[in-house]
């Protein structure tokens, strides 16, 4: 019986060695590009340290134990084995380091790491509203009166607080490259809040997007929008981009332009052609009819929505707004929901 | 608990009731727990006049009930009958209160108090129901003779059920109608 | 309660054996327009119209419900008592008792097993659908629409499957035998539970009529509020199932409490029934609040209430605490009749007696107490303010310490065996390690910083199908294998058996391992298309994935010709002490011939001058007493 004790023990720590040795210098996560993501990917790997003894110890009992001890697979059972009863030391003996196992865990890195990664005490550099909404995400600036729906742009290494919140269904904010996710509830803000260490695209990067991690119907798969940090240089020149071509909506028709009329129903455009008189401007009139989903119309001069013309409010329906258009020259743009730009979309003729 | 091997009929009847009281409190608390949960510790306008005639209804119900076991057990139809009868009719004027409740309130269903108020009063008041309708079943099997001193465990399992209904209501209606305005 | 048998006629064409499941469906459909009529008289006296949908269909739901179960058989074993008229005693005697309203114990084992690996299967069909679209990351196979479904209907079968299996198939088929009692305590509430199961089933299918589901297995609310009609069925077909859990938990309860043979002390009760005593406390209390979370989404849908509806005051945090508040008690309905069956099966086939038993009889113990005080680790994203998650990242870890002793005696009770390894010890080795592997994860969802970065991403899934199906999945084929030939007489090929589980293991190691990989390297949940980059490791685990469907073929296989042509079986093929095997296989109506005194404890193998574990009285015993 000593003998076998011995070839466990010895089996034991050499499955410990090398898997401990794999743990601490293999790179089993990726690159977490974000502060909170370093503590967490930290807690991660002590969790692991922790994880291999008690996984080698029970995988070598286990392939030790059964070769040592087969007794074949015949018809009949073989002769019993030993009354070993476990009335003694050894389960106190487990139940003590067990218990020391799960406080020693849930100390450290449970309730030390805690705060660190779920507690926000210190002033964000930058804010940054999310609304969820399905399926797209609204991305603010408020400090600099910008929105995006295309893309999460962020200055590198500045701590920045995301406030979240949903418009319809809960929806989960996760970029997997900054190591958290975060839920998005209706009705409340939460927030998520950590600094980015590495600059980097969606191009290089497929964990630098914004993914919608919390099942929220038709489309969740498809929830997600890039992330490219950048420089505090280019995230400037980024913000001055975009504040100039958010065009405010014109209220009111004047005479001489183009009226044109487009509804949104079933997630459909009425029309996916809309046409107007050059030299002139051109007013819009939206209807949303769809009760309470989101809809905007969004008018772009290339077709892969990057040059706005205007845009109207994201709003649920039923809902009917105004947006006026300037004079455009000849040629061919293009209007989508920025919500839902796969099902919604459409040409504006100029001739 | 002795083993036995051929338990009295009684010992597995009384415990399968009683479990199945701990699981309907379960139930009862998941609703009492909501009702915190959304609305806090106030209520909206009810009727209470209203709330506290049917609370006495259900109170002199659980005693009628109590009487009618008694009745029984003692081998005494006719006061096990009355009083069964009494018991009924007082369970349909709850059940009718909590119509009038119903019909009458000034909150909706859609506020965070009615969503609270007609959910608790709604299962409990189907728990009524399903007693009421338990009750009649019983009283015709008791006009045809068909309980004695010796067996009437229907019965007794029954009124034991009244009782829940009436002790989750005494948690109820306080959580609805006393606490802060 | 006036009675008299009746005789069944046992004549009459093999068709009559679908009468009673005929007539519940017709009587089902009686009840449903009673129960829309009275709907719409209701209505139409407020002044509104007749039917609308969510309303009408629930309470004619409710009618229908309880038209089938009458109609089923219930009218004539239960009902007729309710107006005074006599019941009938017995049912069929032969193979059309498994299409009634059958009150044995041994039959509802059957009844239960038979539907739930019929449901496994076809859940398991739509994981290879799910396999299928997951090989490109386009996933053209599938929309959007189509997977949501696909995937929400693979949850909720294989959820339903892991609740019921062990404790509907075997703890009724195992249950009183091993307590050595005829039967449970109550048989007619017993046949309820299971004939409140086909309807779960067909609400499940009806609704994909109405549009199905798109919200997964946890119906999240406020999507649950407003997605498709079909969401309503799957309410109702919850809160029917929730019943038959609830039921079925009281049921064993007052079994075990109750009916215990002379002698069976709780110190000798074999640890499977110690893990079906602990499992019916969550079955019997926990289940409620699914069902109350079920209750406040229709209400919400058809009332306008506002549960979940944040503009009027209303939370979907609210959701998400009854709803597991239930949900994680409930997992621990799925594992410990597997640990149970698993130590059961060590001890036997290491012919030793069960190490540490009474810690093994704490770890239960303990797990129960601990499960209903964890639930939040579900929702440590959710904006719950951290503070209150300290508690629940306490409470987490406390519970691997239970757990950890169910390994100990494991662990303890192979050492110095002799290991005979036949196919139900290589599933119960088997699950110990899958188990163990399921558990370190769980370790990682546990602790609250990195469960920030893994949650809903496929490490959460990797895990938790390391738990349900390497734990208790890999425990019900050491079960059914282990049990095969006293349920049906016969013994299965073992030959074939050690393919099914070689394959099956390897496959499934093969498919659920990788998934960790993936759910750090960024993929997420519940998605019918993923990012290119993850495409070579879902290739990988879609390819073992299909060799894990094709290692149920082989188990099909063998279950299907061993049940016609297998061997025919002794009373007892494996030498085991427990009272299962001192009757006849399979057992007698009654179980025993001669009810068993008990003498000793079940796991005294190798015990020098042990007891046998039970007496029978010796005039027409049929049992031997055990050595």
């Amino acid at each position: 019986m000593k003998r076998d004790l011995a070839i466990v023990g010895v089996l034991w720590l050499a499955l410990t060695v090398v898997g401990e040795a794999v743990v601490l210098n293999a790179s089993l996560l990726p690159p977490l590009i974000s502060n909170k993501g370093a503590d967490i990917g930290h807690a991660f790997r002590v969790l692991l340290v922790y994880a291999v003894p008690v996984f080698a110890f029970v995988v070598a009992a286990l392939i030790y134990m059964v070769p040592r001890y087969r007794a074949g697979a015949a018809e009949t059972p073989p002769e019993d084995g030993p009354p070993l009863r476990g009335r003694g030391r050894v389960p106190l003996a487990w139940f003590g380091v067990t218990t020391a196992l799960a406080v020693a865990l849930m100390i450290y890195p449970g309730l030390t790491e805690l705060p660190k990664v779920l507690g926000e005490n210190r002033n964000p550099e930058l804010v940054v509203d999310v609304q969820g909404v399905q399926w797209a995400w609204i991305v603010s600036y408020p400090q600099y009166k910008v929105k995006s729906m295309n893309e999460l742009v962020l200055p590198v290494d500045q701590l920045v607080r995301f406030e979240l919140t949903s418009l319809d269904v809960l929806h989960g904010f996760w970029i997997p490259a900054f190591g958290m996710t975060m839920e998005a509830v209706p009705g409340m803000t939460t927030t998520v809040q950590y600094r980015p260490t590495k600059t980097g695209s969606f191009a290089g990067n497929p964990l630098l997007r914004l993914q919608c991690s919390e099942l929220c119907g038709l489309n969740h798969s498809t929830m997600s929008m890039p992330v490219r940090v950048v420089s505090a240089q280019e995230f400037q020149d980024w913000v001055r981009q975009q504040a100039g071509t958010t065009a405010s909506p014109i209220s009111t028709p004047s005479a001489g332009e183009t009226r044109l009329t487009i509804a949104a129903k079933d997630t459909r455009f009425s029309t996916d052609r809309l046409e107007a008189r050059a030299g002139a401007p051109v007013s819009v009139t939206f209807k949303n009819e769809d009760d309470s989903v989101f809809h905007d119309i969004a008018f772009y001069r290339t077709a892969d929505a990057k040059d706005l013309i205007a845009k109207t409010d994201l709003k649920p329906g039923p809902v009917t707004e105004q947006l006026g258009l300037p004079v455009l020259p000849p040629g061919t743009y293009y209007f989508r929901c920025d919500v839902h730009p796969a099902e919604m979309k459409g040409e504006l003729v100029i001739k | 608990m002795t083993v036995h091997a051929e338990p009295r009929r009684e010992t597995v009847n009384r415990l399968g009731l009683w479990l199945f009281f701990c699981s309907e409190f379960f139930l009862f608390a998941a609703l009492f727990a909501a009702r915190f949960y959304l609305a806090g510790p106030y209520h909206a306008k009810v009727n209470q006049p209203l709330g506290l005639a049917i609370t006495l209804v259900l109170l002199v119900s659980g005693f009628t009930a109590y009487r009618a076991e008694a009745g029984i057990r003692r081998g005494d139809r006719s006061a096990f009958l009355r009083n069964l009868l009494v018991t009924i009719l007082l369970g349909l004027v709850f059940l009718a209160g909590v119509g009038v409740e119903w019909a009458t309130a000034e909150f909706a269903p859609s506020s965070i108090f009615g969503t609270a108020f007609f959910t608790m009063t709604g299962v409990h008041a189907s728990h009524v129901l399903s007693g009421v309708v338990a009750f009649a079943l019983a009283y015709r099997l008791g006009l045809r003779g068909h309980f004695s001193a010796e067996r009437h465990w229907g019965v007794e399992a029954l009124v034991k059920y009244w009782y829940l209904i009436d002790v989750v209501w005494v948690f109820f209606f306080p959580v609805l109608y006393l606490v802060r305005a | 309660m006036v009675t008299r048998a009746v005789e069944q006629q046992s004549h009459g064409g093999p068709w009559t054996a679908f009468l009673p499941l005929v007539r519940g469906l017709v009587w089902a459909m009686i009840g449903f327009a009673v129960g829309a009529a009275l709907t719409a008289v209701v209505r139409i006296a407020g002044g509104r119209s007749a039917w609308t949908f969510g309303l009408s269909f629930s309470v004619g739901y409710v009618f229908a419900l309880l038209g089938w179960l009458l109609g089923v058989g219930m009218w004539e074993r239960w009902g007729r008592e309710w107006f005074g008229r006599p019941t009938v005693e017995e049912g069929p005697t032969d193979w059309r008792r498994y299409l009634a309203f059958t009150t044995d114990h041994k039959v509802i084992g059957i009844q239960y097993l038979a539907t739930f690996v019929v449901v496994f299967l076809l859940a398991g069909l739509l994981a290879m659908l799910i396999r299928i679209q997951y090989l490109t990351p386009g996933g053209t196979v599938l929309d959007n629409a189509t997977y949501n479904r696909v995937m929400s209907m693979h949850g909720i079968l294989m959820i339903a499957v892991a609740v019921a299996i062990f404790v509907g198939s075997f703890g009724n088929y195992l249950l009183p035998i091993m307590i050595g009692a005829r039967d449970v305590a109550f048989p007619r509430l017993n046949a309820l539970s299971y004939w409140l199961v086909p309807p779960v089933a067909i609400l499940l299918f009806v609704s994909q009529a109405f549009g199905g589901w798109d919200s997964g297995w946890t119906a999240y609310a406020p999507l649950s509020v407003r997605n498709a009609p079909g969401q309503i069925l799957f309410c109702l077909a919850i809160i029917t199932f929730g019943l038959s859990s609830i039921v079925g938990g009281l049921n064993f309860l007052v079994t075990i409490i109750t009916m215990r043979a002379h002698g069976m002390t709780w110190g000798r009760l074999p640890i499977f029934v110690w893990s079906i005593f602990a499992t019916s406390w969550i079955a019997l209390l926990f289940t409620q609040f699914f069902a109350a979370a079920m209750l406040m989404v229709l209400l919400d849908r058809i009332a306008g209430t506002s549960f979940f509806a944040a503009s009027n005051g209303g939370s979907a945090i609210l959701y998400q605490h009854v709803f597991w508040f239930y949900s994680h008690p409930a997992v621990y309905i799925f594992i410990m009749p597997a640990l149970g069956v698993t130590l059961e099966v060590l001890s036997h086939f290491s012919r030793k007696p069960l190490f540490a038993y009474r810690w093994a009889v704490g770890g239960f113990l303990g797990i129960l107490a601990m499960s209903a005080l964890v639930w939040v680790h579900h929702m440590f994203v959710t904006g719950v303010p951290y503070k209150l998650e300290a508690p629940f990242l306490i409470t987490t870890e406390i519970i691997s310490i239970p757990t950890g002793l169910i390994f100990l005696t494991a662990l303890g009770t192979i050492w110095q065996g002799r290991l005979w390894l036949r196919v139900p010890m290589l599933f119960a080795l088997a699950e110990v390690f899958n188990f163990l592997i399921g558990g370190i994860t769980g370790i990682f969802l546990a602790d609250v910083p990195t469960d920030a970065m893994l949650h809903n991403s496929y490490w959460v899934v990797a895990h938790f199908h390391y738990t349900i199906m390497g734990g208790e999945i890999f425990a019900l084929m050491a079960a059914i294998y282990y049990w095969f030939p006293k349920m049906t007489g016969r013994m299965y090929s073992e030959r074939v058996g050690r393919l099914h589980f070689a394959l099956m293991f390897i496959a499934f190691n093969g498919t659920f391992l990788p998934m960790f990989w993936a759910g750090v390297h960024g993929m997420n949940r519940r998605i019918a298309t993923y990012v290119p980059s993850l495409q070579g490791v879902n290739d990988l685990i879609s390819a073992m994935g299909f060799l894990l469907g094709i290692s149920f073929l082989f188990f099909v296989a063998n279950m299907a010709y061993s049940l016609v042509r297998g061997r025919k079986a002794v009373a007892n093929p494996w030498g085991a002490r427990t009272l299962e095997w001192q009757t006849s296989s399979p057992p007698p109506v009654e179980n025993f011939l001669v009810p068993p005194v008990v003498t000793g404890h079940p796991y005294d193998y190798g015990v020098p001058g042990a007891a046998p574990y039970a007496a029978f009285a010796p005039a027409g015993g049929s049992g031997e007493a055990s050595s």
